[in-house]
């Protein structure tokens, strides 16, 4: 769907009643108000028992109107898009504004600068169903195949779309419609007594063939091996050591200890261990951090933030030094700064928030292997899991899924699952070799704040990191 | 249309539509929140709004829809798509409704809604504003704010199957909770927070006394250090104890069991913790927060000691886990799929925090998390924590970015010490304060 009326008719609505709602939603007063609109449809195969156990169809909804008025903001939703509906939830979105109603802006004709960053070539929803079926039978065989070990293997593709129309009183309407896919191959083994699992997915804002030719295969051996190799794992070290993280994954890094705290809701709010700070030396010289929206096809690509803003590649840290933080309509309103299009919701149901899309490292100049090389008694991070941090303090974790000791330059022995703990400021400070390898992480990434989920991606070249916490059980 | 009408309609189109049997779950909720930072609302938001979900079965071949669109033309087409997809899975004999007597046919009033007239709006921004400006007040150092919150949500539900099971009760729940952030001697930033939580606004605790104990919290956190790496006794405070809760229930669920995701999966009837350890779950709590008269299957609660003097005495089933492991019904079923626990906690026993901490000479309290590292099928645990360094059976000072880790077998079976501080309003998982002999403290 490319056009306003088409996505519009989907809603059964229009732009007069949209009007209406959004005069209605300024009734009281307020600076700004809009109408999130949107109707989704996913669709989900479980495969389990080397059989296709489940299947389950997801369709979403509903609007969500809101009003601004300085810093408060007052927000209702509805799962009936009818006048009627709109008008309750304009009313109780109204409740925080006073001061007198103003009137809506008539809609301006063109459309926001959206951009075009999914383009699927095979839509997920014309693909035959025996062809994804026969993608999560491939993928259990070839994890099978890999060792008499694997004893359960799990297989799972979601895919679905989500049309949305953003309506606001400045007299702005855009839509999007955003596509997603999802394979996930989930591995359990045994030997002696001892049992593992590993799992890991592809996918993002692209159709079938992103499961082409022997992807699905190849992530199932890449999970099934790893669930194997774990049953030989050593105990992991304790301590404060040298740790070098792998490239792709290894962003997780830059979303929990930098991403989160340049989030300007925080920082608007002084809450942030980065407030203040623009132009200041955050990182060591040798980062430079971008949030960018428009990687093709990536899962957290957006060609319009959920408040209607264009979206881009917004450099966060230049050499070290703070840039700028990632805005809503909000924070950019009070700080005083153009919109970077990082207003984003979990659905009709939630408000926006600063949010990150694709959070990356720009490549630096040293090789991967004389990074490595660099370290003669430390950790190799080559895969990491989820993470969080604490605003204020800066401090943050995450999960290692694949890490390994570096003894005299070279990597040694797989170690156990361990978590890594710094603070965001000082690990980057202690960032002294970037490598030139950026990747981004296929993973299926999904960022949680405030209660909200949304689809993120992230990227990293390899980075040698001074010293950091790891936490192991081998002291 | 009342979502009775709404089950009815879509169960009837499935059967019509071919059907062999169907159940179908339909909630509807009104909820409110507030957040009010430094003295203003910050947001308000408000909303009704109702949820569906539709399992059909046709030859033994299972599908799930869920929607939020209820058009009534949509709901006999959901109805029929749902059908169709049940056609493209493979029959499983698991994948059936309850035998009819399973299901319950009375069920106790559990006091689960609020029968007074909730608080005005007015009311709620009030105490969600009292709650952060107690905790602004306790100290010069607290000197900014995530805010202070107050939510509410009151809801009905209804569970209908095509074999005989209707039921439903009303509910409600509320919270209030504040988030204050306060400046340390060298100018960073330590931010805590507490909450309470209840089915009736009366059982609240005092925003007053939401927003001191935040701030206590957050001020105890001042000054933080790196701790000292090596292995220690570690105390869980009960608030952080009932992680351990939590991540033991990731183990003894059915679910994880047959799919061979536990540890703990062969060691029915076996040793698993140190013998003070012993756990129930008992959905039938009058105002529990996790209390349920029947499960989301229509099986009638009834409380359970999965854990008894340390022992594993139970696995907790839902209908698929219980008959693939070929064990009786516990009555745990959830209709986001898999197994729930209701009110699952470690029952009380002697003794104050305080006791544990002097029975330790150098060792960690922890009173926070970060991150989540438990591996449920090997059991190795390796977590970010916040707590209080202990030396001399006293809190000696706080300390930030550690980690514990250690083989959940080991720490469950270390614990020597359990405290009488069991807490309900806590959570649905939820444990005394703990004490177990070592772990491995990773930190400077």
């Amino acid at each position: 769907m490319n056009s306003l009326s088409e996505h519009l008719s989907v809603l059964e609505l229009d732009e007069t009643v949209l009007r209406r709602v959004l005069a209605r939603a300024l009734g009281r007063g307020g600076d700004y108000a809009d109408i999130f609109a949107e109707s989704g449809e996913g669709r989900s195969l479980r495969w389990e028992e080397s059989c296709v156990k489940n299947a389950a169809l997801i369709l979403t909804r509903g609007a969500g109107i809101r009003v601004l008025q300085g810093e408060k903001t007052g927000f209702a939703y509805a799962d009936e898009l009818t006048e009627e509906a709109l008008m309750r939830a304009a009313d109780t979105a109204a409740h925080i504004a006073s001061g007198g109603g103003v009137d809506p802006a008539e809609f301006a004709k063109a459309v926001n600068g959206r951009g075009d960053y999914y383009q699927p070539v095979r839509p997920m929803e014309g693909v035959e169903l025996a062809d994804k079926i026969a993608l999560l039978e491939r993928a259990d065989a070839a994890a099978r195949a890999v060792d008499p070990a694997v004893e359960k293997v799990n297989a799972s593709l979601y895919h679905e779309y989500r049309n949305i129309i953003i309506a606001g009183s400045d007299g702005l309407i855009t839509f999007d419609t955003q596509p997603m896919v999802r394979f996930n191959v989930g591995v359990v083994t045994g030997k002696d007594g001892k049992r593992e699992m590993a799992g890991e997915g592809l996918g993002g804002r692209r159709g079938m063939e992103t499961l082409e030719g022997d992807r699905p295969e190849a992530l199932a051996r890449k999970v099934a091996d790893m669930a194997v190799r774990k049953l030989d794992a050593e105990d992991a070290p304790a301590g404060a050591m040298p740790v070098v993280l792998g490239a792709g994954t290894s962003g997780v890094l830059l979303h929990e200890a930098v991403g989160h705290g340049l989030e300007a809701d925080f920082n608007r709010k002084k809450t942030s261990t980065f407030s203040g700070r623009v132009g200041e030396q955050v990182a060591s010289p040798l980062c430079s951090i971008v949030d960018d929206a428009t990687i093709p096809g990536d899962r957290g690509a957006i060609n319009v933030d959920d408040e209607g803003s264009s979206t881009g590649r917004n450099v966060l840290v230049e050499n070290g030094v703070l840039r700028g933080y990632m805005h809503d309509r909000l924070s950019a309103r009070i700080m005083g700064v153009e919109r970077t299009g990082n207003g984003r919701r979990e659905s009709y149901r939630s408000p926006p928030l600063p949010r990150m899309t694709v959070t990356y490292m720009m490549p630096g100049k040293s090789e991967p292997g004389e990074i490595i090389e660099s370290v003669k008694d430390g950790f190799y991070a080559k895969s990491l899991g989820g993470g969080q941090v604490d605003i204020a303090r800066g401090d943050f974790v995450f999960a290692v899924t694949e890490g390994y000791r570096i003894r005299d330059g070279k990597i040694a022995e797989l170690v156990k699952g361990a978590t890594l703990i710094g603070n965001g400021p000082e690990i980057m400070g202690k960032v002294e070799m970037v490598g030139n390898n950026l990747e981004l992480s296929e993973g299926m990434w999904t960022c949680g704040k405030g209660g909200q989920s949304v689809p993120v991606g992230q990227g990293m070249p390899s980075v040698k990191v001074g010293e950091i916490t790891v936490g192991g059980t081998k002291t | 249309m009342s979502i009775r009408e709404i089950a009815e309609k879509t169960l009837n189109a499935a059967m019509a539509a071919g059907a062999d049997e169907a159940e179908i779950f339909v909630r509807e909720h009104r909820e409110f929140q507030t957040t009010v930072r430094m003295g203003e609302i910050e947001t308000l938001k408000e909303a009704e709004s109702k949820s569906l979900a539709l399992r059909v079965y046709k030859n033994r071949c299972k599908a799930v829809v869920d929607s939020s669109d209820f058009r009534p033309e949509k709901l006999e087409k959901l109805a029929g798509e749902a059908v169709g997809l049940a056609g493209v899975t493979a029959p499983d004999d698991f994948h059936r409704l309850p035998e009819p007597e399973l299901y319950a046919d009375t069920w106790p009033d559990l006091d689960l809604l609020d029968p007074q007239e909730a608080p005005s709006t007015e009311k709620r921004i009030a105490m969600a504003h009292r709650a952060e400006s107690a905790a602004m007040e306790v100290d010069d150092r607290i000197d900014n704010s995530m805010g202070g919150n107050f939510a509410q949500s009151h809801g009905d539900m209804l569970i209908m199957t095509s074999n005989g099971f209707t039921g439903g009760y009303p509910f409600s729940v509320y919270s209030l909770s504040a988030v204050p952030v306060a400046k340390d001697s060298k100018g960073d930033r330590s931010r805590d927070f507490w909450f309470t939580r209840a089915l009736h606004a009366e059982d609240l605790m005092d925003a007053d006394e939401v927003g001191h104990r935040a701030a206590e919290r957050a001020l105890r956190m001042c000054d933080a250090r790196r701790a000292a790496t090596g292995e220690v006794p570690v105390i869980f405070e009960a608030n952080a104890a009932s992680r351990l809760v939590a991540m033991l229930f990731g183990c003894i669920s059915g679910s994880a069991v047959w799919r061979k995701q536990s540890y703990l999966g062969d060691r029915l009837g076996e040793q698993i913790a140190s013998e003070k350890i012993s756990i129930v779950d008992d959905p039938l709590r009058p105002r529990g927060l996790g209390s349920q008269p029947f499960d989301s299957e229509g099986i009638l609660a009834k409380a359970l000691r999965v854990v008894d003097g340390g022992k594993l005495a139970h696995f907790m089933h839902d209908l698929e886990s219980s008959r693939r492991l070929n064990q009786p019904v516990t009555g745990h079923g959830s209709w986001g799929g898999g197994v729930a626990a209701s009110n699952l906690y470690v029952e009380n026993g002697e003794g104050t925090l305080a006791d544990l901490i002097a029975g330790v000479d150098r060792g960690l309290l922890v009173t926070g998390y970060m991150g989540s590292g438990f591996n449920t099928v090997s059991g190795n645990w390796s977590q970010g924590v916040e707590g209080l360094w202990i030396e001399g059976g006293k809190v000696a000072y706080p300390v930030k970015g550690a980690t514990i880790a250690g083989h959940f077998d080991a720490v469950l079976k270390g614990i020597d010490a359990v405290a009488g501080d069991l807490d309900f309003s806590l959570g649905t998982k939820i444990a005394p304060s703990l004490r177990v002999i070592s772990m491995t403290v990773s930190g400077e």
